[in-house]
């Protein structure tokens, strides 16, 4: 760039943006049909070569970025205002700034003409930007529940110089050491604390995610525009903002997973060398299993099975069992011809969806794609038998933290099936005020677009990727969608389903991808398709937003309690940090409230013991508490005042199983945390306004003289 | 670069003869600076802030990647997505050997076994560099300087992420919603000593007056009174010895009065004697008995 056009003044360069954008708009013109990665055929480009030639290669990038960041600004105004005042309005500006923020990224994403490095700067902005979003809701301090008990274990782990120690407020978490290891790598090697190397690790683990996902999409499908959309969709998974972006386990493995996916792919499709040798991939897929296992639970599982779907893939192939889909698909390409003779009012509908002449095969290369896909039974096999090594040997305590949400799902499931339990009330918090309708509208609807979408999907990447295995798994992968629904219905299956969204949609986005590009815009995008497209994409987008957070968390605002980010306020941060730097030594057992459980848990370094919460129910402290404080070793017991003020938004003031949890109809009698003022041989040793600190170490067995537990 | 220069553009070519290995040259360079930085540079440095997290994020990925995929044709985008993951993916296995290892977990031992790791891989590519020399694609990329309007559309674009996410600090700093001010009273910690730990900490966001009064004695009749002046986030704490061994046994009270309103106790805590008369009603049940499940 010379120092001619650096130094342009602000004037003229506004001059040639608004002269760019004067030019004339050419057609949004008719797709590609005969490129397959989706390059921009020469008459569609640029209608003049002179006209900022080296933009071509940026094409909106640049502009979008300037409109999507100010779509940020809108929403973070609208977390700083709500931070002093409540007005009912902020809501709007909100939604509004979100839809800036998304809206003309995802309509840039759905038009043909972007070259693939536009594509994928364009999807790395939406990725940062959607990461500020949840980051910026609490810069200063970790507010989501895994981020505690991870920060916990990181700390730890630099304090003792060793893994496995005890977690407190997740105790399977401690087994998973893997983000840890990373986090902790990163924190010492650097300088950085724990919390700002987290933050990098997010950024990192978010761009693995995402540039492992296009580049798996663009390479089966042969089409960066497919993977754009694809990555999309995915990023529209109601677990990937909040859940996915936060300090946690899976956030660390599930990038891994794609990567793996990728390199399956990469694998099955050997484009650079037909006669290549294909171990080198098969040694890093190895090699990311064995750190997939060692970090998360559930992400090896879910890799498992995406391997057998795969293998199972692979067996029908050989033994030419996919006939059978042909079959169907062909009997349903019959059917729809028969309809649309039959019933003529359907036949422009249905070639508004491109059904009846829809697009022959890929292209792939003969001589590039293997004759055989090979086989992936090896690491199935390799990763279930180190899943179950890891799981037997060193985390065993998995299995009760997993089999009653596992199991309890598909008992309920069982049950509805038969009739013998009723479907959940969906989309109700326990008490207090309820979700606006448009929130549960376009909630509803988002799965509602993602289930008519997804058979056309299907449809289409049979007809295109027959003999590309792993669009087949990605098919078969993504209709699991459906029985996760099912289970949604069921009270403890909801917690099974939550957690299987964000694997889930990795095929889940590939069929959407395929359905809009394939059978709505290659027919020639125009600018009512344009908009259709961009609303189906945008309603699952906020979709995902409004399943994958609960509406009063949406904004920052005063104390509410068992609100998670709400209820995290400098007072209880500072007593934990409190806790940490005064009181005497660590890991005191200790009761505390919801959130101060898992601040003292972290930053305050103590251990919060469960399953005592009753005590503070009970109208006095006598023999049978003492008796518990004995029992457990108790230390000391720390309270929030602010219970006594409202009704617990989540539906239990402590822990779930504490009495009365889910039931509660009047707030916490003050009494039952004044009672500890009077009760014999407990001391307040800590006051600061509404967090009171009962010490009752009088009665534990260490101070008794007893061996300590 | 002109609209021809960009049409002009190839795909990566193989390359004819042996590579030149500058980016190793790099890694072990990154890897030396990085030594340099964690025996030398503080924890609050920036700059080791920058090199180490360039290492982490890296080195042992980039290393690890160009050994196991030398004969694949990679893109930058596929180039820097491996190094990442496969550097995470490394950290992660290398940290459970340390911890099977006789080491502990530290900065040296961590900093030790990523450098070894990255120079064994150093070796393997050089090795397999000069076996595959002629098979191994040259990397080429390309990448489309932005022109003067894009530079100053991404410039614009920071500068608004920069307004966003200061307002987002500030505003979740000062938000004031709960001024309060902590009262600590802390018992001794060793047997039968005759002092106590007082505290007071500020978080009114504004400077404070306060007065701290602390009574003991069978009716609590012997006190004392201190004036207390603390600015915003300032602390003050003193181990008080008690004057009578017999006070130990009593309840200690301490509680803090505002100057505006001096009829009410704004904190208070109190110490119980630890020798208790109900203790002898607890009885010891089993280690896993729980009244509340």
């Amino acid at each position: 760039m010379s120092a001619e056009t650096l130094l342009k003044p602000p004037r003229q360069w506004f001059d040639s943006l608004i002269r760019r954008l004067r030019q004339p708009q050419r057609r949004l013109g008719t797709a590609p049909t005969s490129e397959p990665h989706g390059e921009i055929p020469e008459t569609i480009s640029l209608s003049s070569a002179t006209a900022l030639p080296t933009v071509r290669a940026w094409g909106w990038f640049p502009h979008l970025a300037v409109v999507s960041c100010l779509g940020l600004l809108l929403i973070i105004t609208a977390y700083t205002a709500a931070r002093f005042d409540e007005p009912t309005w902020l809501l709007e500006v909100y939604w509004g700034g979100f839809a800036l923020m998304v809206g003309p990224v995802i309509m840039r994403l759905i038009m043909p003409q972007p070259e693939r490095s536009e594509r994928l700067a364009l999807l790395m902005l939406l990725m940062m930007n959607v990461y500020l979003f949840k980051a910026l809701l609490s810069p200063n301090y970790i507010y989501l529940g895994d981020e505690f008990v991870h920060y916990r274990s990181s700390v730890e782990i630099i304090m003792r110089g060793q893994l496995f120690n005890p977690n407190p407020i997740l105790p399977a978490s401690a087994y998973y050491p893997g983000l840890q290891n990373v986090i902790v790598t990163l924190a010492t090697i650097s300088g950085l604390s724990v919390y700002h190397a987290s933050l990098l690790i997010i950024i990192g683990k978010q761009i693995i995610l995402m540039t492992s996902l296009f580049l798996m999409y663009e390479y089966i499908s042969k089409s960066h525009w497919i993977a754009g959309l694809a990555s999309v969709f995915y990023m529209s998974n109601p677990n990937y903002v909040f859940y996915g972006q936060q300090f946690g386990y899976e956030s660390m493995s599930l990038p891994l997973m794609a990567l793996g996916m990728y390199f399956l792919a990469r694998r099955a499709i050997v484009v650079e060398k037909p006669d290549a040798k294909i171990g080198d991939y098969g040694i890093l897929i190895f090699f990311l299993i064995s750190a997939i296992v060692p970090t998360h639970h559930m992400t090896s599982y879910a890799f498992i099975g995406f391997l057998l779907i795969w293998t199972l893939g692979v067996f029908a192939e050989r033994r030419g069992w996919l006939n059978i889909g042909d079959f169907i698909v062909a009997r349903l390409e019959a059917l729809l011809h028969w309809l649309a003779k039959r019933l003529p009012f359907l036949r422009p509908i249905f070639n508004q969806f491109s059904l009846l002449d829809y697009r022959s095969k890929v292209d792939y290369p003969a001589s590039t794609t293997n004759k055989h896909t090979p086989n992936t039974s090896i690491f199935l096999i390799f990763a279930i038998a180190i899943t179950l090594l890891w799981l037997f040997e060193i985390a065993t305590i998995t299995v009760g933290y997993l089999s009653p949400v596992l199991g309890g799902a598909l008992r309920e499931l069982v049950k509805l099936i038969a009739g013998e339990i009723g479907a959940k009330e969906t989309f109700r918090t326990i008490v207090g005020p309820q979700p606006p309708l448009w929130e549960r509208f376009v909630a509803f609807g988002a799965v509602g677009l993602i289930c008519v979408g997804l058979p056309f999907g299907w449809l289409q990447a049979w007809r295109q990727y027959r003999n590309i295995i792993p669009v087949l798994a990605l098919i078969g992968w993504s209709m699991i969608y459906y029985i996760t629904l099912a289970m949604r219905m069921t009270k403890a299956g909801t917690e099974a389903a939550n957690r299987s969204s964000e694997f889930l949609f990795i095929g889940i986005g590939f069929m959407l991808a395929v359905f809009i590009v394939e059978l709505i815009l290659k027919r020639g995008l125009n600018g009512p398709r344009l908009v259709l497209v961009t609303i189906y994409m945008m309603m699952i987008f906020m979709g995902g937003i409004i399943t994958g957070q609960a509406w009063w968390a949406r904004l920052p605002g005063t104390y509410v309690v068992g609100g998670d980010s709400r209820t995290i306020q400098p007072e209880s941060y500072e007593a934990s940090v409190w806790a940490y730097t005064t009181y005497p030594g660590h890991n005191n057992r200790m009761i505390s409230d919801g959130i101060n459980r898992k601040l003292l848990g972290s930053y305050g370094f103590e251990f919060p013991v469960r399953g005592a919460s009753w005590v503070v129910f009970s109208n006095g402290v006598g023999p049978r508490e003492q008796r518990v404080f004995y029992n457990q070793n108790m230390q000391f017991i720390a309270l929030d005042y602010r219970l006594t003020t409202m009704l617990p938004i989540n539906g239990h003031y402590l822990e779930s199983g504490e009495p009365g949890a889910g039931r509660h109809t009047e707030p916490l009698d003050p009494s039952k945390i004044n009672k500890f003022d009077q009760a014999e041989g407990v001391s307040r040793f800590f006051h600061s306004g509404n967090m009171r600190m009962f010490d009752v170490s009088a009665y534990s067995r260490a101070r008794r003289g007893d061996n300590p537990p | 670069m002109s609209f021809e220069d960009t049409q002009a553009l190839q795909p990566p070519q193989a390359a004819q003869g042996p590579r030149r290995s500058y980016d190793l040259i790099a890694v072990l360079v990154l890897t030396l600076l990085t030594a340099f930085s964690i025996t030398t540079l503080g924890d609050g440095n920036p700059l080791r802030w920058l090199i180490g997290t360039l290492f982490v994020f890296f080195a042992p990925g980039y290393c690890l990647m160009e050994v196991v995929l030398i004969r694949r044709q990679l893109d930058l985008a596929n180039k820097v997505l491996i190094s990442l993951a496969l550097s995470m993916a490394t950290e992660i296995l290398l940290a459970l050997v340390l911890h099977v290892s006789p080491l502990l977990i530290t900065t040296q031992s961590l900093f030790a076994i990523n450098a070894l790791f990255v120079a064994g891989m150093t070796l393997g590519v050089l090795r397999r560099r000069h076996i595959f020399g002629g098979q191994a694609p040259r990397a080429e990329h390309h990448i489309i300087r932005p022109n003067a309007i894009a530079w100053q559309m991404f410039g614009l674009a920071f500068l608004i992420f920069l307004v966003a996410t200061l307002m987002s600090v500030i505003g979740q700093g000062v938000q004031f919603n709960d001024p309060f001010t902590q009262l600590w009273l802390l018992p001794c910690q060793e047997q039968r000593c005759q002092t106590v730990t007082l505290g007071v900490y500020n978080y009114e966001y504004r400077p404070r007056s306060y007065s701290l009064y602390v009574s003991w004695g069978p009716g609590r009749d012997e006190s004392a009174q201190l004036d207390l002046e603390l600015g915003f986030r300032e602390r003050w704490e003193k181990v008080i010895e008690l004057p009578n061994p017999n006070n130990l046994g009593r309840r200690i009270e301490a509680y803090l009065v505002l100057p505006e309103a001096p009829e009410s106790r704004y904190r208070e805590v109190f110490l119980v004697p630890q020798g208790l008369r109900g203790l002898d009603n607890v009885t010891p049940g089993p280690a896993s008995y729980n009244q509340g499940r």
